[in-house]
């Protein structure tokens, strides 16, 4: 069979990215912006958000992409694009970008959920995963439970009603005084630091939902420090702040872990994925890991590198999506609000 | 101006319900307030008056959110956006006095760019004010330390209505809490 080789565009927020991946799981370039310095390399100032930003980028990062990769452009089978959730003008420089290289090679467009996209990233990393599995989608954007039926059909059981997984660590980061992003800051801080020092509070529905909550969380670690300052203050003490970065990162990755390991059982599944950036939370990994043995399940996840935003990811989702016979058409337009599952058709 | 004190999350919203409730198409609320204090809260309220079915989360990663409710419902977080001319590249421009309504987090960021006419929310954490400068170091510890700290979840909402298009929304609001907010307090300056 004729390899397919899929190019994934990538731009829902921060990152410019582009990759190269061949017959869906083989990566041959996956450049992201922020992980190279293309501001050196093709010069001019950059803000850290900004729609002219992905503009300035998308050009040079598809010919390093290419280049990378070893192949000639017109090479290239398919074209994938994120179109959402994100944000409408960083997302449609990408979807424009994706446009006119599916118009100038004349190949398919395949426009690509991005939360489908941080799923896919587990094809990547493991040869052998395929679904039907449960994936818990956990980044500063999106916290959702996925039922992973096929490549292609996608059910949401479990999501969050406030903030997301990712943005409780980087509002808690920027409220002891780390910086951004706050994930990784407190999962380092966190490993000197009681994790039962103290109890903050977790929440769960009571109506048998698999949501999550975690602005209750984040309010209670701050009226904390709060209160500690004053008391401490006038003692002279400094705040516990390992202590409690270890005690917010365990209520969050309880949460996480119990209610993904419900979904499991519940949708009777023995495969647990983890995808997004706070897949890369290393206490998480470990409590799931240990859980889901004892429940005889598997968990997989991908490397940090692509539990982030990355083109390789939406690669892949493109590669299935296309053997599937999803291909777009140039009316493919950008849907801020965009859903796992969904299509996203306006109305 | 009108400062409202709420005892609970609930109370907060309901104070977003009431405002949402009269809220009219190209409307724009600017909320300010630390970390933590309510402002989610508090718009949650104004999109279910809004009658906005989904789930209202905080945009801080994607700064906006758009509901759909009997008007669009712009929600923005713009505490991650750099400066305000920055914010023009996100497109905010086309959202005022668009087809809906426009609710913006960190207001205060971005003061300079939003309209004059303007419904104002500040909110704040009840609790005598306290200087810890001395151990702040950055504008992020500024911002969640800077003004007032606290515990617990009394909050005072001073809200200002600023133009001809928001009239009547003080008088209502003040008629209107008498009723319905079970602690009021309630000071008219």
């Amino acid at each position: 069979m004729k390899d397919i080789i899929i190019v994934g565009i990538e731009t829902s927020c921060d990152e410019t990215s582009v990759a190269v991946v061949k017959n869906g799981r083989e990566i041959l370039s996956n450049i992201i912006s922020s992980q190279v310095d293309i501001h050196q390399e093709y010069g001019g100032v950059v803000p850290e958000i900004a729609s002219r930003k992905h503009v300035e980028l998308i050009i040079p990062v598809i010919d390093k992409a290419i280049k990378e990769a070893g192949i000639a452009i017109n090479q290239v089978d398919v074209i994938g694009v994120t179109y959402g959730p994100g944000l409408v003008g960083t997302l449609l420089v990408g979807i424009s970008a994706a446009k006119a290289l599916a118009f100038a090679l004349d190949k398919p467009l395949v426009g690509v959920n991005h939360i489908e996209g941080h799923i896919a990233a587990n094809y990547l990393e493991h040869k052998e995963l395929e679904p039907p599995f449960i994936c818990l989608v956990a980044s500063g954007g999106h916290s959702h439970i996925v039922v992973v039926e096929s490549y292609v059909d996608f059910k949401i059981i479990g999501r969050t009603r406030d903030d997301a997984a990712g943005e409780a660590f980087d509002k808690v980061a920027r409220a002891i005084g780390l910086g951004y992003p706050g994930g990784p800051l407190i999962d380092k801080m966190a490993r000197r630091g009681r994790k039962d020092a103290i109890i903050f509070p977790r929440t769960y529905f009571n109506d048998g939902s698999l949501d999550f909550s975690f602005s209750g969380l984040k309010t209670a670690v701050i009226n904390y420090i709060n209160q500690q300052d004053q008391y401490r203050e006038g003692k002279g003490e400094s705040l516990p702040l390992e202590d409690i970065a270890a005690s917010f990162q365990q209520a969050v990755v309880d949460m996480l872990v119990n209610n993904t390991l419900e979904a499991a059982k519940r949708q009777n599944m023995k495969r647990i994925a983890l995808a997004g950036g706070v897949a890369s939370n290393s206490m998480l990994r470990e409590e799931i890991m240990r859980l889901a043995k004892e429940n005889g399940m598997e968990v997989y996840y991908p490397r940090p590198l692509l539990c982030t935003d990355n083109a390789a990811m939406i690669a892949c989702a493109a590669y299935y999506a296309y053997l599937d016979g999803i291909v777009s058409d140039f009316s493919l337009n950008a849907v801020p609000g965009l859903k796992a599952g969904e299509k996203g058709e306006m109305p | 101006m009108i400062s409202i004190k709420t005892v609970s999350e609930d109370e907060t919203r309901n104070v977003g319900t009431m405002l949402g409730s009269i809220l009219r198409k190209g409307d724009v609320v600017g909320l300010e307030g630390e970390l933590g204090v309510g402002k989610t809260v508090l718009v949650k309220g104004m999109a279910a008056a809004l009658g906005v079915k989904e789930y209202v989360t905080s945009p801080t990663f994607v700064i906006l959110n758009e509901y759909k409710g009997r008007l669009p419902v712009y929600h923005f977080d713009v505490y991650r956006v750099p400066g305000p001319g920055d914010v023009y590249d996100i497109g905010f421009d086309e959202y005022i006095y668009s087809d809906g309504i426009v609710i913006v987090e960190w207001a205060d960021l971005i003061r300079d760019i939003l309209p004059a006419e303007i419904i104002w929310i500040k909110i704040e954490r009840s609790c005598r004010k306290r200087n810890i400068a001395g151990k702040t170091s950055n504008m992020a510890q500024n911002r969640l330390f800077g003004e007032a700290g606290g515990v617990g979840g009394v909050r005072v909402l001073h809200m200002s209505f600023t133009g001809e298009r928001y009239k009547e929304y003080e008088n209502y609001l003040v008629s209107k809490i008498g009723k319905e907010v079970t602690r009021k307090e309630v000071d008219k300056e």
